[in-house]
């Protein structure tokens, strides 16, 4: 009798056990805060690896020490991972309370979160004396894209800028691509002479190979009436215009990219191929393809205007430009008014001046701040070069900005198919391109 | 022999084991059946759809094809896998010089762990220093070097060489413990009946251990079916989706294109299917040999 009692207390003993264990494991650990005692704030953020990185960890680390009671919970992902490290804790109810993150646009899923009232609405902060007049219209504007609120403040900008190794042209004696043709007859005779045209990543699911083709669409149509293709609100096929267009992407792209494009991203490809002379060109973000150029490689460089094409609606040629990283909150954690105090002290030094002076000089980053005092002897000389170029460049919208992301996939895939040499006829591919926006996506 | 009893403390002390099950398998399980029957983007309320999801996936030619990927692969692993560890298995069954040496040699590719393998594989495919074209320029066989990773027409293989050579240890191993079971006595009354080696293998320790043998053939499909990371690690399914399977189309379905309910739906097929094909391969093989 006494055995068997035993025996059930034991067992009903362990079950209270692992259930308290379990219970302690899931708990939260974060405080909040009230006045005097310790903050705990989660911040989400790419690699801290990279020049970035670093400058990022150091204002982080300034403001722990400029702010005692608050520990600081850093959780980094690499590249693209961050938006499903990001989207993963959002769905859990655990949004990090900052964190940094591309446009607030439905190609990042940001209105989903603003629609489920996951992001801090942060108009009262971007109306402060630090960050007022801190940003253009522009960067203010792209800020605000949902519900014309401020979900975000701006951090860094990015552009395309057309990169080309001028001795390798003066080396095969080829006239610098400053027109159409020029560009055209420049990729015939690199690869005539066994250089590769293009320094390009053609790596699944990514944006570089499309590069070309979003520059050569906002020409033909200009960047208003080319976002609505992209949106699908207009027809690619029995469209002698767009045939037109891809014709131009297909004679500049295909097979003309690295062997093996498909496994590098453009950092690999910009390190393999272009550092060392193997590829000509390269057309792509300036935050990503100049921290990959090496020292030795930079005299032979030049930027140049991405040429304008036969048909176009332009006068000057354009180029991508936007913001590209901002910094978000939790609306959650924006409501305890305590912790609130420390997320707007935290944005502001992630994004004020003294902040995007270190993005610019220590890591060779663009920024939309205004009224910077730069020391250009710590910039390279081909980043300076490139913005003087693009101040001259009208702004386009990244073409995929307002794409759904199922047919934002099937759209690379396309893109990708011209540069494996798979895919050499404009009216097919323009049929393919125009299936993967109306037809294939399941929320369609 | 005794018989279980299923009193109430056994139920007690099966209910810790039962509440992991229920919560980290059928619930998620469950959860992931329903939502395959929505539109969903994993942050605004679903959408019910009905069977929707099904029809569109099993009209996606990337599914399809990512599909017979599978059956190419499970194919490729019971020969390669689960046939090399067995011929490894019966020659290395019996004492002889250096046999420590060559069952660590064999099982060691087994604990390094997948990214450090897969890190190791893209360096041996690469073209300029790639241990497989520098191999094969050394045979006067230049002319079949290639980018093995970017080549759609040899990705998805080279990707599949990579967890195959990997996974023949494990398989060794067990293997190797079926075949330390065989009696002796077998063994010398084939002797006596005039077996040779090819025959004592064929029809005294296959036999023996048809069951370790069959188990290790649903775990090589299992593994060909739900393998995920060789491929996403080494080319994402690319080039184009020429090394696409069924895990990481699901994977990108919710984790890229934010479609949960898609990617549910792609979950839930490729679930049938592995059970379908596992019970199928059970009940053929299971009956071939019965051994008391």
């Amino acid at each position: 009798m006494l055995y068997r009692t035993l025996r059930y207390a034991i067992t009903i003993g362990a079950i209270i056990a692992l259930g308290a264990g379990y219970a302690f494991a899931g708990g939260s650990h974060e405080s909040s805060g009230a006045s005097g005692q310790k903050v705990t704030l989660t911040f989400a953020t790419q690699n801290m690896t990279d020049p970035m990185g670093v400058v990022t960890k150091g204002i982080l680390a300034e403001y722990e020490d400029a702010n005692p009671s608050v520990t600081l919970n850093i959780e980094e992902a690499p590249g693209n991972d961050l938006i499903t490290l990001v989207n993963t804790q959002i769905m859990a109810g655990n949004t990090p309370d900052v964190f940094t993150y591309w446009r607030p646009e439905a190609g990042w899923n940001v209105p989903s979160y603003v629609k489920a009232g996951d992001l801090a609405n942060l108009t009262a902060l971007s109306r402060t004396p630090a960050l007022k007049n801190l940003f253009p219209t522009y960067a203010w504007r792209t800020a605000s894209e949902v519900d014309n609120t401020v979900y975000a403040i701006p951090r860094t900008n990015y552009f395309i800028e057309f990169l080309i190794n001028k001795d390798i042209f003066a080396k095969y004696d080829i006239p610098l691509p400053t027109t159409w043709n020029r560009l055209v007859n420049a990729v015939q005779q690199l690869k005539a002479n066994g250089v590769i045209p293009w320094a390009e990543s053609a790596l699944s699911n990514q944006d570089d190979s499309a590069r070309p083709l979003n520059a050569i669409l906002d020409r033909v149509f200009g960047n208003k009436v080319a976002l609505q293709y992209m949106d699908g609100q207009l027809h690619w096929t029995n469209n002698p215009k767009m045939q037109t267009a891809l014709g131009y992407f297909i004679s500049i792209a295909a097979n003309d990219g690295p062997p093996d494009a498909s496994v590098l991203n453009i950092g690999q490809a910009v390190a393999k191929y272009f550092d060392t002379g193997k590829a000509a060109m390269v057309l792509d973000n300036v935050g990503t393809v100049d921290l990959n150029l090496t020292k030795a490689i930079e005299p032979s460089l030049m930027v140049l205007p991405f040429p304008l094409t036969p048909v176009t609606v332009e006068k000057t040629p354009s180029a991508e430009a936007d913001v590209t990283n901002l910094v978000y909150a939790s609306a959650k954690s924006y409501a305890d008014p305590v912790k609130r105090k420390y997320i707007d002290s935290l944005i502001t030094a992630l994004v004020d001046r003294s902040a995007a002076t270190k993005y610019v000089e220590d890591a060779q980053q663009v920024v939309p701040q205004l009224g910077l005092h730069l020391n250009n002897s710590l910039i390279p000389q081909i980043l300076i070069d490139a913005e003087k170029v693009q101040a001259k460049e009208p702004a386009d919208k990244w073409l995929l900005s307002y794409m759904s992301n199922g047919a934002k996939s099937s759209w690379r895939d396309t893109v990708d198919k011209v540069w494996f040499g798979e895919l050499t006829n404009p009216a097919v591919m323009a049929g393919e391109l125009e299936a993967g926006l109306y037809g294939k996506s399941p929320q369609s | 022999m005794g018989s279980l009893k299923m009193t109430r403390v056994v139920y007690l002390f099966l209910l810790p084991a039962l509440v992991l099950y229920v919560t980290f398998f059928l619930y998620p399980f469950a959860e992931t059946a329903v939502y395959s029957f929505t539109r969903w983007d994993g942050i605004t309320k679903p959408v019910l759809l009905g069977v929707g999801n099904f029809k569109t996936l099993l009209a996606d030619t990337v599914f399809q094809k990512a599909v017979s990927r599978i059956f190419i692969w499970a194919v490729l692993s019971i020969i390669f896998k689960v046939g090399s560890a067995l011929v490894l298995a019966y020659m290395l069954r019996k004492p002889m010089r250096g046999i420590r040496f060559f069952r660590t040699v064999i099982f060691f590719p087994y604990i390094i762990s997948v990214s450090a393998m897969c890190l190791m594989f893209t360096i041996i495919y690469d073209k300029n220093i790639g241990l497989v074209n520098i191999l094969l320029r050394a045979v006067g066989l230049g002319k079949l070097t290639d980018y093995w990773l970017a080549d759609p027409n040899t990705a998805f293989y080279a990707v599949i060489a990579v967890p195959i050579y990997q996974a023949v240890g494990y398989f060794f191993v067990i293997l190797l413990a079926a075949m330390q079971d065989v009696p002796q006595e077998l063994y010398d009354a084939g002797r006596i009946d005039g077996t040779n080696s090819v025959t004592e293998f064929l029809h005294v320790t296959v036999p023996y251990i048809w069951g370790t043998l069959t188990a290790c053939v649903i775990l090589a499909i299992n593994g060909a079916f739900q393998d995920f990371n060789y491929v996403f690690i080494l080319t994402g399914g690319g080039p184009g989706h020429a090394s696409e399977v069924p895990a990481t189309y699901m994977y990108k379905e919710i984790f890229v294109n934010y479609q949960f309910g898609y990617g549910s739906s792609a979950a839930v097929t490729l679930f049938i299917l592995t059970l379908a094909v596992t019970m199928v391969v059970r009940k053929t093989l299971t009956t071939r040999f019965r051994t008391e």
